[in-house]
């Protein structure tokens, strides 16, 4: 299957190399897969990205997945016990977010490039849905990244694109078991002395299949015939585990 | 080999969560107590959502009490009108129950209130299990028997509905096993513990139950109960996965088997004092994650949309 997958993009890889020659100034890219299935067995899965420049310079990806409004809670220390005290809301919250650059970008030029498309890490538009003051948005807005990070979902330190030769530059975008389902936007920048001199944009869903998708699908569309059939199947399996081992 | 969760959304180890059922229903099968006080808490420790954990654990009790009331029925030992009056009160207790943690898990407290529910409950029951297979201990060392009365009148016998139930042989007010059963139904609900630990001792203390219609009775009314926090957790919160609890029932039934065998050579109240220091541990653990600064004041709760 990877094997496949890694044939497959080497011929596109070469297409696009062939393709490019007719464009000025663009940056075409590929992943290697446009679905993520979450099957059974799933524990995380790693992408390949690949794309062609035509011109030097650096390329920038970043990934992000659906967004959700989260709340924020901090606990505070209420007679002896530690309990969720206040709480913020953010709106439109990436469930996921990954960030590669090349090498040889320094840290400020990426930065740069980062802050002026309002893309990575630190430059999300994360705002609480109150007012709140900006000392405590920040200090959630921090937070929020931090347990997002803890959960694998975010990654404060950016991937590495290698350029495989000359033009030809690829990435690996690794994405862990609890990945949230959705479309996700992939983009491609390719910048140029700190310019983004051009971009694109790959579509990325991640889904569910076989069983666990019918299994979600059918405890949020009938959630009245799941629970009848949630207790049905236990009580057969409890009564098929009584009949296996004997009377207790 | 990992195992993806369609409710829970996360994947975990098919061998840890059958590992997990196996233990629990080892020592359920070992002290012969329905083990869903340790599910939750272990399933909460190994990074299931509190939500999931508490409605799936419901969902497995379904599974585990069912073959007991199958076997308490043939051998006569259900009290039907009591079991359904209890019934009454739990299906009351849980339905409000479920209501009660839907709103809480919108105030992000629900964890705390899971939490302290255990750290009472826990620390009470392990408290007094450990008192009292002392006291028996001592009792079997000295040899000595003292009786207490039968039958004792109190206040409850004046409270009005009073109903005849046979196979308990008791007089009494309906009100009493109605308010213990929401109680119980209550917990189930907020929990996900069927109730056995409470409803066991109020049958027999409170209610002056003669013991051989105490375990039928009590399991008749978790069955019910179970069923009702499984099917109101499935329609409200859809957190009712399907697949946590064939698999964790799965390490369970197994497990039952050895810990039944291994129980019935190795009894006595020494052993019980294991399981009350074991209960107590388990609250003692939650109420130390209670008390102690976390490494991290902050949490996240993600309002799912869409899908």
């Amino acid at each position: 299957m990877a094997r496949l997958g890694r044939i497959g993009a080497c011929i596109v890889m070469a297409w696009l190399a062939l393709t490019i020659a007719a464009r000025a100034e663009t940056v075409v890219a590929d992943l290697s897969e446009h679905q993520i299935k979450i099957t059974t067995g799933f524990a995380g899965t790693e992408l390949l990205l690949f794309g062609v420049a035509d011109s030097p310079g650096d390329i920038i990806v970043t990934v992000s997945g659906p967004d959700n409004s989260v709340i924020v809670r901090r606990k505070s220390r209420v007679s002896g016990l530690w309990i969720n005290a206040e709480s913020v809301q953010f709106e439109t919250v990436p469930g996921f977010y990954h960030v590669a650059a090349t090498e040889k970008l320094s840290e400020a030029t990426l930065d740069d490039v980062l802050r002026e498309n309002g893309v990575g890490f630190r430059y999300l538009s994360l705002t609480p849905a109150v007012d709140i003051g900006p000392a405590q948005a920040a200090t959630f807005r921090e937070a929020l990244l931090r347990r997002k990070e803890v959960l694998d979902l975010y990654d404060k330190h950016p991937g590495l694109i290698e350029f495989v030769s000359g033009t030809l530059f690829r990435t690996r975008i690794p994405f862990p078991a609890n990945v949230p389902t959705g479309t996700y936007r992939v983009d491609v920048y390719h910048v140029d002395n700190g310019w983004v001199t051009s971009t694109t944009s790959i579509p990325l869903t991640v889904l569910k299949v076989g069983l666990e998708a019918s299994i979600f699908r059918f405890a949020h569309d009938y959630p009245a015939l799941y629970g009848i059939f949630a207790i049905a199947l236990a009580a057969m399996a409890g009564y098929g585990a009584g009949m296996v081992f004997g009377r207790r | 080999m990992q195992l993806y969760l369609p409710i829970a959304e996360i994947s975990v180890d098919v061998f840890l969560l059958l590992g997990l059922g196996g233990g629990i229903g080892f020592l359920s099968g070992l002290f012969g107590v329905g083990g869903g006080f340790l599910t939750t808490p272990a399933l909460i420790f190994i990074g299931i959502p509190p939500a999931v954990a508490v409605a799936s654990g419901a969902n497995q009790l379904v599974a585990t009490s069912i073959t007991g009331v199958i076997a308490h029925w043939r051998r006569k030992s259900v009290d039907f009108t009591m079991g359904f009056v209890l019934l009454c009160g739990g299906v009351i207790g849980s339905t409000v129950g479920v209501y009660v943690f839907k709103l809480l898990r919108q105030l992000g407290q629900i964890d705390l209130i899971i939490s302290l529910l255990y750290v009472v409950f826990l620390g009470a029951i392990g408290l007094l299990m450990f008192a009292e297979s002392l006291r028996a201990y001592m009792r079997s060392r000295r040899g000595a028997v003292r009786r207490s009365k039968l039958h004792q009148h109190t206040w409850m016998h004046g409270l009005p509905f009073k109903i005849r139930f046979r196979r308990s042989r008791l007089y009494i007010s309906a009100l009493l096993p109605l308010t213990i059963g929401a109680l119980v139904g209550l917990l189930a609900a907020l929990m996900g513990v069927g109730g056995g630990f409470i409803m066991v001792p109020a049958m027999i203390y409170l209610l002056g139950m003669p013991t051989n219609v105490v375990a039928g009775t009590s399991l008749f009314q978790i069955l019910f109960v179970v069923a009702n926090v499984t099917f109101l957790q499935a329609y409200t919160t859809q957190t009712v996965d399907v697949v946590l609890a064939l698999v964790l029932l799965l390490g369970s039934v197994v497990g039952v088997q050895f810990g039944t065998v291994i129980g019935a050579k190795v009894t006595g109240p020494l052993f019980r004092v294991l399981l009350a220091l074991m209960v107590m541990a388990t609250g003692g653990k939650l109420l130390l994650d209670l008390v102690i600064e976390p490494s991290d004041l902050y949490s996240l709760q993600i309002l799912t949309g869409g899908r």
